[in-house]
């Protein structure tokens, strides 16, 4: 055969010898930074982490029953104002409203409390010290972005019992988000001991970690969730819950991952550059570091993160069917369950504003895992 | 040079070795599952017994004794080994597809679901369906297209496919419904009908409500679908032999049907138990918001009840579908694709 | 030559749309190929060839973009004449030049068989395209190709997939699925690299063998120049798109007059001499995306420090013998220099 490759030359061009010897990351990072909705998915979900790690200090109120409002039950949003029918002013400031429930308009009924004939004015403080909690659960605080003197404000309305739903909001993202996070490093866990082990063993041990990842696979996972979630003995604390779901969400989710990273190690074991690394002598353990690592990981991480959304979607969906977490504890599902169990949506449409912020969050994980994909894998366009 | 010259027949029976083992591998399963649910609820506290009797004397101030639990415990069987009931049970559904008594409603299992499955089971083929019609034309004309908007419409479904689940879209579905509609969204069947026995009018009246479960239950399978043919679909017709076959000056949708579409298809169908699978998956959700009476909501409450044999029963039926469905694949994949019917297996 | 040319290729560039940008693949690419001539097309992979041959059937991909200067005037069996540059993409004049005027075969039969259809029924379904036959008459014909091209058993072959059969024969199952609809053109785009030495032979052989038989031009495509003297009349020396030498392949082999061709028969390993040294070409092929300005070759020739033109100028091919052109400022300046 004639030979027409051709040698590097003395003088290479700068930056064209950058362009092949860029490292694993730098291309990854360079074709991730080209695609600007999974950026954007980025971004809003840092918002969404920084709801969940800061919750207490964006909710005014602790969302349960010690921060009630009982005189605005199933109350709408209130808005924060400028102008009202007394004129403008330059502070923002919320109307002090009462909402209850007319037996006889089988409605609520809503009213803006007047003083001196004007709409009473509530101005909003920012920084206002309410309700002690630990920031992070370190540090001692007991200031909350926003709040009123007297009286309450509540952005996203009230639920039937006048609990501040944007303070649940608030709460409920960081548990949606924390126990899918817990769920998938448990499945990860388990799914790198099981996987690993049959990718890197194989023989029967393979053969018998195969067959049950099948069986468990055949059978579909909320059947599963819900023989799973009964066991829960009804008088089980919230944190044993949050901590049983987190369990079920591990537990079930595993086999999928554990088949894919069996054959991954199983195929890159067989690739022609871990060959030839092996051929030219270099260790079982360099070959591991140095070349099967790298893959690896940027094919853990998008895997992971492509995983995300569906746990969050799952419980939510236990949650909603009063499968999952259960009040008091605040989470999406639980606030949507609530919604459900409402007979009369149409009169409290604002207990959809949890739905908002689910469908955001799985949105943005899901543009954010793709972006993550592709820029690790450029060539495998189909989600599966 | 290695000319494969065995007889169509010799491969075949490659092929049919492989279905073989597949069905015996599929029976161990069903066991493995039946076996793994009385199991499960074994390992639950308390059995149906105890519950039975706290849902009877729960705010009656009425004390249960021990000698009471004991009483009912025999009288339903309860008080026997575990293995000997399990066994029972199977030898009863191995000869008589009998699922035994179910110990809520007083009625045996077989009696409990038959309706229910038939509900569970057109709800999900017709979801099924309904993507596959939707999808697969729709993907395959988006990815012969040139590019541009039909591309940006199907990233969009898909998205809103996983952010805007089921039951989402179920929750939409009621507030539309009660601002903007004024439908019978609920119920799979008029209250007329529920105890009737089936009747043209029965069957009728099934489908002028199954529409909407139908449609939401299809939603994200479709969405998801499209994604799926119509990336396969692009993957395929950038394939050396769609290039030869339009060398050849073979071109239009005659081209595209006998060989991109036939080749994107084919992932789609040897997934189509997976896709079962996800819809029963999907279903008990959805119908617990649209107050369907189905399997899902009945399996439930087995399960809340410690009702071994419905839960048990239930889930082999649903298993054995999605089996079935593996089944079905296997023999289209085997039908659509010479290299699997020749070598056996994929 | 005296004969009317069978395909005048002139000015022909194609751009593909990236997302680096735009990226000039071929670029004034003009040659003609007259009536049972084999013309070699030889250069590095991205040097154009495999996409020059595409676009003479219009088998570009979607983002790539022929220039509206080029033309593709290719004179039919029943001695019309069509510029296929301008063939509407759905045209049926399109259609009956694929495959009907012009064939293709290619690196990979394995991937240009599709493997869900036997080898007969996709030969058939070209045989009836451009061949006003029946089923069993296509079939018949089928199997006569088949034969034709020295296949065993081409009763039973016919209703074989691609997958069964060995590189060897995949290959001349290829060959017969093109010749079978008789075209004036075969576009054979490296058929004999994935395989063996011996095979590779063979096919050759036979390519020249059936060339006799059916009298068509062929064009063909290789990265070896040492595969392209053995089969072609004439080669296209083609280096980043662009045309770098053409002539008779025995004069070009024995006496190249372009760097770059020189470049490349050095590159040849010889048996009469093992012990001299290959000499590789310096240099890597420049990014697509940073076309050297000048003569493309530029960056990588050895006397163009000397020459300050190279870095600014396109070369135009020049004769140096009435055949025989090359693109280079060097040999402009010495033809100018004899003449004067």
């Amino acid at each position: 055969m004639t030979d027409m490759t051709m040698t590097h030359s003395a003088q290479p061009k700068a930056r064209q010898e950058n362009y092949y010897t860029a490292s694993q990351w730098q291309l990854f990072w360079s074709r991730f930074k080209r695609n600007r909705l999974a950026a954007l998915g980025g971004a809003v979900l840092s918002l969404f982490i920084f709801i969940a790690l800061f919750a207490e200090f964006l909710a005014p109120y602790s969302g349960q029953a010690d921060t009630r409002n009982p005189d605005y039950t199933a109350g709408p949003p209130q808005l924060i104002r400028f102008c009202d029918s007394a004129g403008c002013q330059l502070w923002p400031f919320v109307h002090d409203m009462t909402s209850s429930y007319s037996v006889l308009e089988k409605s609520y009924q809503v009213e803006v409390l007047e003083e001196n004939g004007q709409p009473l004015r509530r101005p909003l403080q920012f920084f206002y010290p309410a309700g002690e909690y630990k920031l992070l659960g370190l540090i001692p605080s007991d200031r909350h972005l926003f709040g009123v003197e007297q009286g309450f404000v509540h952005l996203f309305g009230t639920d039937s019992n006048g609990l501040d739903l944007f303070s649940r909001v608030m709460y409920a993202t960081r548990t949606s988000l924390s126990i899918a996070f817990l769920g998938v490093m448990l499945s990860f866990i388990l799914s790198l001991f099981f996987g690993g082990v049959a990718g890197y063993i194989g023989g029967w041990v393979d053969t018998a970690i195969q067959a049950f990842t099948d069986l468990v696979r055949v059978i579909p996972p909320i059947p599963l969730y819900m023989a799973l979630t009964a066991m829960f003995p009804r008088d089980w604390s919230n944190t044993q819950v949050y901590f049983a779901m987190t369990l079920v969400l591990g537990l079930v989710n595993w086999p999928t991952l554990a088949r894919r990273i069996r054959s991954y190690l199983l195929a890159s074991r067989e690739e022609e550059y871990v060959q030839a690394a092996r051929l030219a002598g270099a260790s079982g353990w360099r070959i591991v570091v140095r070349h099967l690592l790298p893959g690896f990981a940027s094919y853990i991480i998008v895997e992971l993160v492509i995983n995300f959304p569906y746990r969050i979607l799952d419980e939510t969906a236990l949650s909603i069917v009063g499968l999952g977490l259960r009040r008091p504890t605040m989470s999406w599902g639980v606030l949507l369950q609530e919604m459900t169990t409402v007979q009369a949506i149409q009169l409290t449409p604002w207990f959809f504003i949890p739905l908002i912020f689910f469908v955001v969050a799985v949105l943005s994980f899901t543009l954010l895992g793709d972006g993550l994909r592709d820029a690790a894998d450029p060539y495998s366009g189909i989600r599966r | 040079m290695i000319l494969s010259t065995a007889s169509s027949s010799q491969a075949n029976a490659a092929f049919w070795r492989f279905l073989a083992t597949r069905l015996l591998v599929s029976l161990l399963t069903l066991l493995a599952v039946s076996f793994m649910i009385y199991g499960l609820i074994e390992l639950m506290p308390g059995d149906y017994a105890e519950r039975e009797l706290f849902r009877k004397y729960s705010g009656t101030g009425v004390t249960i004794t021990q000698a009471e639990i004991d009483r009912v415990r025999a009288d339903l069987g309860l008080d026997r080994p575990f293995l000997v009931r399990y066994g029972e049970w199977l030898w009863n559904v191995v000869t008589r597809l009998d699922f035994g008594p179910a110990f809520r409603v007083e009625t045996s299992v077989n009696a409990l679901i038959g309706d229910k499955f038939f509900y569970t089971f057109v709800l999900v083929v017709g979801a099924m369906l309904i993507s596959y019609i939707v999808a697969i034309p729709v993907g395959i004309w988006v990815a012969s297209r040139k590019s541009g908007i039909g591309d940006g419409v199907v990233t969009l479904l898909s998205y809103l496919g996983l952010a805007l689940p089921n039951f989402a879209i179920a929750l939409v579905l009621l507030m539309l419904n009660a601002f903007v509609f004024d439908l019978d969204v609920t119920g799979l069947v008029s209250q007329e009908f529920r105890d009737a026995p089936w009747s043209m009018a029965k069957f009728l009246d099934f489908l002028g409500h199954a529409y909407i479960p139908l449609l939401v239950l299809g939603w994200s399978t479709t969405a998801f679908q499209l994604q799926t043919m119509r990336g396969l679909m692009k993957d395929e017709m950038g394939k050396l032999y769609v290039t030869a076959a339009q060398a050849r000056g073979f071109s239009g949708w005659p081209m595209l049907i006998k060989y991109p579409a036939r080749h994107a298809v084919m992932p789609i169908v040897s997934t189509i138990g997976f896709d079962f699978s996800r819809s029963f998956n999907e279903l008990p959700i959805v119908a617990s918001i649209l107050v369907l009476g189905e399997l899902g909501q009945e399996l439930l409450l087995a399960f809340l009840d410690a009702d071994q044999n419905t839960a048990a029963g239930i889930l082999v039926c649903i298993t054995s579908v999605i089996i079935a469905a593996n089944f079905l694949s296997d023999l289209l994949v085997a039908a659509l694709d010479p290299r699997v019917r020749m070598r056996g297996g994929r | 030559m005296a004969t009317d040319p069978l395909l005048t290729v002139s000015n022909l560039s194609v751009r593909f749309h990236t997302d680096e940008g735009l990226v000039t693949a071929v670029d004034d690419l003009s040659f003609a190929l007259q009536p049972g001539q084999t013309l070699g097309i030889v250069g590095e992979s991205g040097s154009g060839k495999s996409v020059s041959t595409k676009a003479l059937m219009r088998l570009l991909p979607d983002y790539a973009e022929l220039d509206a200067n080029s033309h593709i005037v290719y004179q039919t069996k029943k001695g019309a004449y069509v510029d296929i540059a301008r063939l509407d993409a759905r045209s049926k004049a399109l259609k009956q030049v694929r495959g009907g005027e012009i064939a293709m075969i290619f690196q990979e039969p394995s991937a240009a068989f599709s493997p869900l259809y036997t080898i007969g029924n996709q030969m058939i379904e070209g045989i009836r395209l451009h061949r006003d036959v029946s089923r069993d008459q296509a079939r018949k014909l089928a199997i006569e190709m088949l034969d034709r091209v020295g296949m065993t058993n081409p009763e039973l072959r016919v209703d074989q997939y691609a997958f069964q059969l060995s590189g060897g024969m995949r290959q001349r199952a290829m060959i017969a699925s093109a010749l079978v609809m008789r075209p004036a053109v075969l576009i054979a785009d490296e058929p004999t690299t994935a395989l063996d030495v011996t095979i590779q032979a063979q096919i050759l052989d036979l390519l020249k063998e059936l060339q006799q038989d059916f009298g068509m031009a062929i064009i063909f495509i290789s990265h070896d120049l040492a595969v392209i003297s053995q089969i072609a009349d004439d080669v296209l020396v083609m280096y980043l798109g662009k045309e770098m030498e053409t002539g008779p392949v025995r004069r070009i082999i024995r006496h190249p007059q372009h760097p770059y061709t020189q470049g490349l028969i050095n590159a040849i390993p010889r048996l009469e001499e093992l012990d001299r040294p290959l000499l590789p070409i310096p240099g890597d092929i420049p990014s697509p995306l940073e076309r050297p300005t000048g003569c493309v070759f530029h960056t990588r020739c050895p006397h163009a420090a000397d020459h300050p033109r190279c870095h600014t100028d396109v070369p135009i091919p020049a004769q140096t013998q009435p055949d025989h052109l090359a693109a280079c400022h060097l040999l402009t300046e010495k033809v100018l220099e004899e003449t004067v």
